[in-house]
């Protein structure tokens, strides 16, 4: 959708810009000059300084991609138009930060800015969307479940708190994760599997983003009234860098809106990138995810807080907990194999994602092999055809060491049935021309270790702690120099994770023997292993976990350590912790140096094989 | 900010006498030193009775200004010539607003915003206490004056911190620089328009001539850059209100500010047109401190230092280096700070 400039609303008495002339000169109504009485006269030869980027209007695809229809960002410029100038723009329409994107992210900015003390005291902020945000405001947190749903860590959950947004949150549609299993079944007779057990508190929240983006909304209409206008169904026609590129002016309609700092939190494909010109670097991974609501019988045992993943050729299937009787499903899994099972019929598929619970790996791969080749043929598996095949194909006997398995799944709703593309995608950059990117417009990763979602708060986190240092300190929002530190901050670690996830997701896809076998050997070693363990935890899932590192005692670990109750209850720490860590250190340490020695083992022999073909060759 | 005296390719510690004078032909060049008793720097100081400047007079150096008139197009270019002020801008301000906003509020003019008092039941809390001073805009009410504003780098911070801001410069391109770049801030625009910021080419020594008063009174980098820097101190101080603030940051005269702003900064790295600052014309921070206690009032006029940090009998106001973190000592630029008593 190209909006082109209407020329009712702009005034064309001859302020025509040639197209070669740099937005910040002076021109228009907008940029006349007329200042207090000890006017200096205008000043000749010298250029006004504008910023390093050169300046350009951009007329922006406006379709907002919403997340399950992840798109490959289409790089389109748009060719150079003859610049109107901008209408004068009125001081109602001026503000500091214009956040565009009105989901997880934007939403979790305005909260994260109107946390601020200076921000929340002296800036007008602006949130556009492009869609209508009534679905989000008028969620009942009652009824079917919603299919997408994401994993909050322990930190990100402790922030929200912090900054009042928790208490909005429907709890009984958020569930704790107390415990993960992770497992593959990469031949018949090995099952290797890491279980991170209990810990007394959740490593994570499940919770249905739009849970989490009613919670927001509320926040925001709960205390910034004054502070944050919201403007719904506004499509962001064109964007263009104001005179000296001091703002940047967005046209909404026939309307022009200005702001000092323009944040993109408009998902993958993100407009504000497009008129950055960022570009972005990644790559499409041949995956799609099928997502679903899972509905099953509540155990009388166990409670329903424990996460499944099990790693598969095809790509990794979860299965995480959102209530005793109901889970949500990712799986992800090959294009064609992704458009069968949304194919299939909702019992059929019900028996699919049991038999992929349940089954061998070499079983199941050829069941799915199955389903891709009825499909092909336009006659989708119904769930009798599964349950017969399931009984015929050679199934070799299940090893002793099963792990525990997920509740049997007895329904799927039809409507929760959905899927998406996967993309590895981070910005070269996350600043632009008084542009600020956050959230899935600057990465979007692999749903593997839960983090996407996680890693756009850490983001909003940072640039509102960064603008609010900025602020009390008078600078200018838009600047580099005010920015600088968000992107130092968020980029590194950002990428760290982009490229864990990735590795995570080749390695486990793999069943090349050499890979298999250190990944099997891998995923036995770190079990055994506290600090890895840790480390990954940390990663996949309670970023507050570092309390053996010297946090704050829970109220459980206070009575549990404490010998004498009138004990001052320091941190916890002292030689008993360090002699602790010396132990599981060393043993760490051997563990990986073992891993690594088989590695070298295994290379060497291949080398010493190659190297003795050759000769033998010769 | 930096002003450079002379051609650029003129080393400045090479013949500054020379150099001085003949920029200088109608006034007789006299050392900054004449006015620091225990400085050394130059001996040919005149005496230390001198009657009071003309009204004329002004202690601007011609050859520094026009040095900066050629390079006022590049102030707010944040990766060029000006890029380490753009930097070095944040902790500047940082500075004034320790000292301003968290002034105690029984000798402050200011409107502390409201920061909770310290009472025992709220021992826990001092670190959200911290937190909650000095935010908002915590400049408002208060009358800003910013003596060389150069590209008004400081003037738009303060501005934007709800401070009423006049900022003087000698250079007049500057001033066309800093009043077209402000205006085209919407909202520094509205605040030029309301005459809360203004720009005026003008001395110092003028604005001090009208009877001008300001509760900040700051000049950033321009103390070595000026002639006779005693009088221009005399004449910051005296535009000070009671209770008022004056905020003052400049180079020391020490190896180390040798090192890192001409050889460094100058000569190798070329991050600073050579021949923008004279070593000869620093200022060490003792001297300024001993200049304001004996020359400009003394503790009479202005307050104790509260910090305990260097307490001393014949020093007024608190310095404290600002570069870069590993370097915190003075030894190379430092802020001063000093009050007036109500």
């Amino acid at each position: 959708m190209r909006a082109t400039p209407s020329s009712s609303l702009i005034s064309q008495a001859g302020r025509r810009l040639s197209a070669a002339r740099p937005f910040c000169r002076v021109s228009g109504p907008a940029r006349s000059i007329s200042v207090g009485p000890s006017r200096p006269r205008p000043i000749d030869g010298i250029s006004t300084p504008c910023l390093a980027r050169p300046s350009h209007a951009v007329h922006l695809d406006a379709r907002k991609s919403a997340w399950p229809v992840r798109g490959h960002a289409s790089s389109s410029s748009a060719p150079a138009e003859e610049e109107q100038p901008i209408p004068v723009i009125s001081a109602e329409n001026t503000y500091d930060i214009v956040i565009i994107g009105g989901a997880n992210a934007g939403l979790a900015f305005a909260c994260a800015l109107l946390s601020q003390p200076t921000i929340s005291k002296t800036a007008r902020i602006l949130l556009l969307e492009g869609a209508s945000l009534d679905r989000t405001r008028s969620w009942s947190g009652e009824g079917e479940w919603e299919n997408r749903v994401s994993s909050l860590t322990a930190e990100n959950v402790a922030w929200l708190d912090s900054i009042g947004v928790w208490k909005h949150i429907e709890r009984d549609r958020s569930c704790p994760v107390h415990e993960m299993i992770i497992w593959a079944n990469p031949s018949e007779s090995s099952t290797p599997t890491i279980h991170f057990p209990p810990l007394g508190r959740p490593m994570a929240q499940m919770t249905e983003n739009l849970n989490l983006q009613r919670a927001l909304l509320r926040r925001i209409e709960e205390v910034g009234k004054s502070v944050v206008d919201i403007k719904e169904n506004s499509r962001v026609g064109e964007m263009r860098l104001g005179e000296g590129g001091r703002w940047v002016g967005l046209k909404i309609g026939d309307e022009w809106l200005r702001g000092s700092l323009v944040v993109g939190a408009d998902g993958p494909n993100s407009p504000v990138r497009h008129f950055s010109k960022i570009e972005s670097y990644g790559h499409a991974y041949q995956t799609h995810a099928v997502v679903c609501t899972l509905n099953h019988f509540a155990s009388s045992i166990y409670p329903n807080t424990t996460a499944f993943q099990r790693f598969l050729p095809t790509g990794p299937l979860a299965f995480l907990p959102l209530y005793s009787d109901a889970s949500t499903m990712v799986w992800s899994t090959l294009p064609d194999h992704a458009a069968a099972l949304k194919r299939l019929s909702p019992e059929a598929l019900v028996a699919m994602v049991n038999a992929a619970f349940t089954l061998p790996e070499s079983t199941l791969m050829s069941l799915t092999d199955k389903m891709v080749e009825s499909d092909e043929l336009g006659q989708p598996l119904t769930a009798e055809k599964i349950s017969s095949l399931i009984a015929t194909l050679p199934s070799p006997l299940v090893s002793s060491d099963q792990p525990i398995l997920p509740a049997s799944i007895t329904s799927i709703p039809q409507k929760s049935i959905a899927s998406f593309p996967l993309r590895l995608t981070h910005a070269d950059e996350y600043l632009g021309p008084r542009t600020a990117l956050v959230g899935d417009a600057a990465h979007t990763i692999h749903p593997l270790a839960g983090q996407g979602l996680n890693m756009g708060l850490a983001d909003v986190r940072s640039l509102s702690k960064v603008l609010e240092r900025a602020r009390s300190l008078g600078g200018d929002l838009g600047s580099q120099t005010s920015l600088a530190d968000y992107p130092r901050e968020r980029y590194p670690l950002n990428h760290l994770m982009l490229s864990t996830t990735d590795k995570l997701h080749y390695i486990f896809r793999s069943r090349a023997g050499l890979v298999n076998r250190i990944r099997g050997t891998g995923l036995d070693v770190i079990n055994e292993l506290g600090p890895i363990k840790k480390i990954l935890m940390g990663g996949a899932g309670a970023g507050t976990l570092g309390n053996g590192h010297g946090g704050t005692r829970t109220e459980k670990e206070r009575e549990f350590g404490r010998s004498n109750p009138q004990d001052d209850l320091g941190p916890i720490g002292g030689w008993p912790m360090s002699a602790a860590k010396g132990v599981e250190g060393w043993f760490a340490l051997k563990g990986v140096m073992g891993m690594v020695g088989s590695v070298l083992k295994e290379g060497a022999k291949m080398g010493v094989g190659k190297a003795a073909r050759l000769i033998a060759k010769k | 900010m930096p002003r450079p005296s002379l051609a650029r390719n003129l080393r400045s510690a090479s013949r500054p006498v020379l150099r001085s004078t003949r920029s200088l032909p109608s006034t007789s060049f006299r050392s900054l030193s004449t006015s620091f008793p225990t400085s050394s720097t130059s001996p040919s100081s005149a005496s230390s009775t001198q009657p009071r400047p003309p009204s004329s007079f002004t202690t601007i150096n011609n050859s520094e200004i026009s040095h900066f008139s050629r390079l006022s197009s590049q102030w707010w270019d944040e990766n060029g010539e000006f890029g380490l002020l753009h930097r070095m801008n944040p902790t500047r301000i940082e500075y004034i607003r320790q000292k301003v906003a968290f002034a105690s509020s029984s000798k402050s003019s200011a409107s502390s915003d409201g920061a909770p008092e310290w009472t025992f039941a709220t021992r826990h809390s001092d670190a959200s206490r911290e937190a909650s001073r000095g935010t908002g805009a915590w400049l408002t009410g208060l009358r800003c004056l910013d003596v060389g504003c150069g590209g008004g780098l400081l003037s738009e911070s303060l501005a934007r911190l709800g401070g009423s801001v006049v900022g003087v410069d000698a250079s007049e391109s500057n001033i066309g620089i800093a009043t077209t770049h402000a205006s085209q801030d919407p909202i520094l625009r509205k605040k030029m328009d309301e005459g809360r910021l203004e720009f005026r080419h003008s001395p110092a020594e003028r604005l001090r001539d009208q009877g001008e008063m300001f509760d900040v009174v700051c000049a950033m980098e321009v103390l070595e850059h000026v002639d006779e820097p005693g009088e221009f101190l005399k004449c910051l101080g005296e535009m000070v209100k009671p209770g008022g603030h004056l905020i003052i940051s400049t180079i020391s005269r020490t190896p180390l500010s040798q090192l890192l702003t001409l050889t460094l900064a100058e000569d190798v790295l070329r991050l600073v047109t050579p021949g923008t600052h004279t070593y000869r014309k620093f200022v060490k921070p003792s001297e300024l401190r001993r200049y304001v206690h004996s020359s400009m009032g003394g503790f009479d006029t202005w307050y104790k230092n509260e910090d305990g940090s260097d307490v001393r009998h014949d020093e007024v106001g608190e310095t404290r280096g600002i570069v870069y973190d590993p370097i915190k000592g003075e030894g190379c630029n430092y802020m001063f700070h000093a009050r007036k008593r109500v």
